[in-house]
Parts: C-alpha cells; sequence; structure tokens
C-alpha cells in the first residue's frame, strides 16, 4: 500500500456536512446510547491535539513526511470533532470550547504528565520509536475507521450514515500513512519489531481510553462491536496488525474485547 | 464584552482558512531574485516551517488545555504549511531550500530543545498554571508581527514578490488579531502572567537565531530593516507590544536587532546597517 504525501495533503478538507439534512434530528432524535457513543467520538476527535502534543516530542517530530502529515491529520481529525458536535447540537447537547478545556483540565496530572513520559521514553529508544508511533497510529485508525462504519451500519440514518462514511474515508486516508510508514519502518528491524509487539501487546487500549471512564469504553466498544458482527470488523483489524512485520499472532483488538467482557 | 473575555471568532476562523498554495503565484515571475533578497526569503521559509517546533512548545504547557487556543493553532499550522511550501516554491529554482547548519552552540541548544526542554517545559509550565498562556499569547503576537513586517518589507524591497507577501499579510492579520485579543484578555488583571510575559518579552529574540547563531541571520535581517524606510514598522512593532496590559516601555523588536549589533564585525557594516532607532 503505496502513500502519496503531497497528494494527501493537497487533498485534505474538512469534512463537509452543510449538504446533509440532519436537522430531522430535531423530530426524529437518535437513541440515547448512540448520542452517548457520538460523545465519547466527539470527546476522542477533539482530543486528537494532545496525541499530536505527546508525539511531537518524541523522534518523529523532525521526519518531513510526518511533520507535513500531523499537520493535515490534526485538522481533519478536528473537523471530525465539530462534525460530531453539530449533531450533538442538534439534540440539545452543547459541546463548547470551555467544556473542551474543563474536561482537559479534569483530567490532570496524568494528562499533563503524558508527554514527559513520552519523551523519557524515546530519548531512551531512539529512532525506533517512530516505528511504534506509526504502528499504534494504525490501530487506532483502522479502529476509529471501522466504529464510524459500524455506528452508520447501526443506526442506518441516511444523513448521519453519510457523515460517519465521510469521517471513515479520511480515516481510511490516516490508515494508509501510519501502516505504510510501519510496514517501512518494521521491515528487517528486528529492533523494531520487538518493541512495537512489546509495546501494542503490554500497553495498547481501545482509542478514548485515556480520556473517558472505563465504564464509557465498555458502553462504546459493547454497543459498537458486540455481537457476530462487530467482531467480525475486530478480527479484520487484528488480521491487519498481524499482517505487519513482526506482528503475526497478535489480537490485540479482540483481547481487548474479552477484558472488558464484550461477547462475540 | 469584558476585558477577560477574548472577542475573537475562533469558530469563524477555523471554518475559512486562507491557504496560500504554490499553484496560486505566478512562480515564474518570481524567478531570478537578486542574492539578498533569495536570502530574505529563505530565512522566512526557515523561520515559518517550524510550525511544529512551536506547537511543541505550547501544546507541552498548561495551553494545550485551552480549546480555543488549539482549535486556533490547528487551522494556523495548516495556513502556515501552505505559506511554507509556497515559500519553497519561489526558491526551488535556485535548488532545494534547506536550513542554515546550527553553530556551535546552536547544536547544544537543538540537542536541548529536543530531548530536554519538552520535559522540563512540561514541568515548569504546569507548575506555574494557566498564567503562562498570557506569555504565549503574547509571543505568539510578537513573532507573528515581526514576520508579517519582514513580508511587507520583501514586497517593497523587490515589487515581483508583492503578489505572495499581499496574500500572506491577511492570514498574518487574523493571526495577530487572535494573539492580540487572547492577550489583553489574559493579562487583564492577572499581575502573575503579566511578570511571566514581561520576562518572555525580555528574553525574546530574533525568530530564527536561536540554532543558527546572529551571524547567518544577520544578512537577511539587514536585508529586510536596514534601509530606513523599515524604521515606522520596527517602532509599529514594539508599540504593539507596549500596548499590551502590563507590557508600557518593552521594545523587544529594537533589543532583538540590537543583537545583530553585538554578533557584528567589529566596525562592519551589520552594525551600521542594522541599528534601529
Amino acid at each position: 500500500m503505496a502513500f502519496n504525501i503531497d497528494r494527501f495533503t493537497r487533498d485534505s478538507v474538512r469534512v463537509n456536512w452543510e449538504d446533509l439534512d440532519l436537522d430531522v434530528f430535531r423530530e426524529d432524535p437518535l437513541p440515547a446510547e448512540s448520542l452517548r457513543t457520538l460523545r465519547y467520538m466527539c470527546d476522542v476527535e477533539y482530543h486528537t491535539v494532545c496525541y499530536l502534543r505527546d508525539m511531537l516530542v518524541t523522534p518523529s517530530r523532525g521526519e518531513g513526511e510526518v511533520n507535513a502529515f500531523m499537520t493535515m491529520w490534526n485538522r481533519e481529525e478536528f473537523w471530525h470533532g465539530e462534525a460530531l458536535a453539530h449533531v450533538l447540537d442538534l439534540h440539545g447537547i452543547t459541546v463548547s470550547y470551555d467544556e473542551l478545556k474543563a474536561k482537559r483540565v479534569k483530567l490532570g496530572w496524568r494528562d499533563r504528565i503524558a508527554p514527559v513520559k513520552q519523551a523519557m521514553l524515546s530519548n531512551i529508544i531512539g529512532k525506533d520509536f517512530v516505528a511504534v508511533h506509526m504502528i499504534w497510529g494504525a490501530v487506532n485508525e483502522w479502529s476509529a475507521s471501522a466504529a464510524y462504519k459500524r455506528l452508520a451500519a447501526l443506526e442506518g440514518h441516511p444523513a448521519l450514515a453519510v457523515l460517519l462514511k465521510r469521517i471513515a474515508a479520511q480515516e481510511a486516508r490516516h490508515v494508509a500513512f501510519y501502516a505504510t510508514q510501519a510496514r517501512q519502518r518494521l521491515e528487517g528491524n528486528r529492533k523494531a519489531q520487538k518493541l512495537a509487539r512489546l509495546a501494542l501487546s503490554t500497553a495498547w487500549r481501545p482509542v478514548g481510553s485515556g480520556i473517558a471512564s472505563d465504564e464509557e469504553v465498555t458502553h462504546v466498544m459493547g454497543q459498537l462491536f458486540g455481537g457476530a458482527d462487530g467482531r467480525k470488523e475486530i478480527r479484520a483489524i487484528d488480521a491487519h496488525i498481524a499482517k505487519l512485520p513482526g506482528m503475526e499472532g497478535l489480537t490485540i483488538v479482540s483481547d481487548s474485547l474479552d477484558a472488558r467482557g464484550i461477547s462475540a | 464584552m469584558s476585558a477577560s473575555s477574548p472577542a475573537f471568532d475562533v469558530r469563524a476562523y477555523v471554518r475559512e482558512p486562507v491557504d496560500l498554495r504554490p499553484d496560486q503565484l505566478d512562480l515564474e515571475a518570481m524567478a531570478n531574485l537578486p542574492a539578498p533578497v533569495v536570502g530574505a526569503v529563505g530565512h522566512l521559509w526557515s523561520v515559518e516551517r517550524t510550525i511544529l517546533d512551536l506547537m511543541r512548545d505550547l501544546l507541552v504547557t498548561p495551553t494545550h488545555a485551552e480549546a480555543r487556543v488549539t482549535a486556533f493553532l490547528g487551522t494556523w499550522a495548516y495556513e502556515q504549511f501552505w505559506i511554507t511550501e509556497s515559500l519553497a516554491a519561489v526558491l526551488r529554482p535556485g535548488g532545494e531550500p534547506t536550513d542554515p547548519p546550527d553553530s556551535g552552540v546552536g547544536a547544544l541548544r537543538r540537542m536541548w530543545d529536543e530531548r530536554v526542554r519538552p520535559t522540563v517545559d512540561a514541568v515548569r509550565t504546569n507548575l506555574l498554571g494557566s498564567d503562562v498562556v498570557a506569555a504565549h499569547m503574547v509571543t505568539g503576537w510578537l513573532n507573528t508581527a515581526v514576520v508579517a513586517l519582514a513580508y511587507e518589507r520583501l514586497g517593497a524591497i523587490d515589487p515581483r514578490l508583492r503578489p505572495l507577501t499581499a496574500a500572506v499579510a491577511p492570514i498574518k492579520s487574523r493571526h495577530l488579531a487572535f494573539y492580540e485579543d487572547e492577550a489583553h484578555a489574559r493579562l487583564s488583571g492577572s499581575a502573575g502572567a503579566i511578570r511571566l510575559a514581561r520576562r518572555t518579552v525580555t528574553r525574546w529574540q530574533w525568530p530564527g537565531v536561536r540554532y543558527c547563531g546572529h551571524d547567518a541571520a544577520s544578512g537577511p535581517v539587514r536585508t529586510l530593516l536596514a534601509d530606513p524606510a523599515a524604521r515606522p514598522g520596527v517602532r509599529a512593532v514594539d508599540a504593539g507590544v507596549a500596548a499590551l496590559t502590563g507590557q508600557a516601555d518593552a521594545a523587544p523588536l529594537r533589543v532583538a536587532l540590537g543583537g545583530f549589533v553585538q554578533h557584528s564585525p567589529v566596525g562592519g557594516t551589520v552594525r551600521a546597517s542594522t541599528r534601529v532607532q
């Protein structure tokens, strides 16, 4: 899978929803469980800038293509947050900048110290940390893309489905970047492979685990990926991961659902 | 609107970014620029492309929690990216642009900045608390005002670059409006914020000299600001800082230009030509 960074930066746009008839939600609102999931997704998207921060203190910053990607990626993810915030707003749920700030402040020292931990770890590991960053990003983007597609299918709402599929399509381009970079950096590099495998198998958690309560994570994962169809998507993500150099046999996403008691 | 409530409409700003892409410029008309002008464009490219360094420096501090600021920064970075790409396109006929080499001290600073400073800053600024955001907004304004002045001068020095500099000007104006608004709101009524901002302004240096040193930047600075016609612009930048709450007697740009005098060869042309009264 090749990735053309020039084409990606050239074509990067904010996700659009103005042409969609989302006002129908005023009379025909989404169920509470889906709004809860959308709120979680919205928070995660807005929090991207903090994930970006944690990466900017590592050797990943300074890599030309990575810098260009991160600039566009951060903006696209921000707009995913704006789009979902619009849907929530139509349901009377306001996501303001003040509220986002309050949430970030509430995360406390765990959040503030995150870049310190990341910087120290990456200083010890050196350049191979970039490979870990890339495979980590790939897993998260595969998960995000699958999550949007699942919610679109589960809700079956025509306008919402189009919006979620547009977001998923952008996430898929992010996958292409991360997976291409991960493959290039892991290929033939046993040390990077071992590090990536160790990091994923011991530290990876579903996207949003760092900012949401366990209860919320379990709700979202259960709604989107519980049951046979959901688990099929999860297995597909694990299969993608396992195809990357040195990752054979890893089933971290399935394992994380099992650990939360989410049935297949 | 009270003094403590920023008025800049961040949501309107992020909705309508201005992406100055190379294909919007008549690059052929900007070919064969004189060497000093190419040097000045190269210097600006080198300064503008430190987008993610600046984001890193801000985001490891309590500023990362300010959702208004991070929303702005995401779009700011996008606009900066395309400005940098356009500058690179102007320079490319003369070869792929590169940063000036680090000076001896600059190399050590870079190592410190990349390996140690994010950690130290994250701890230090989180202990200082949200007052540090005001200092960041003041620095943001100052850096942007100086770069905006540089573009203005570049357009005056070589009219062929005016389509570029005229396109950049409104982008910088919006950035300045955001920083000014935030700085005013955050400095109002906070002695700690004023103190931190004053310290930051006092230590401010011309952008881009931290690693390459004053010698490498002195040529472009001379090209841009040596002409007496630049003096009103320099004074305006300093006056803009001095107009911010608690910064009344600040003249950071004049002081920073003095740094070039100190680093110039004794009796050399740099001393005479970069002095701005």
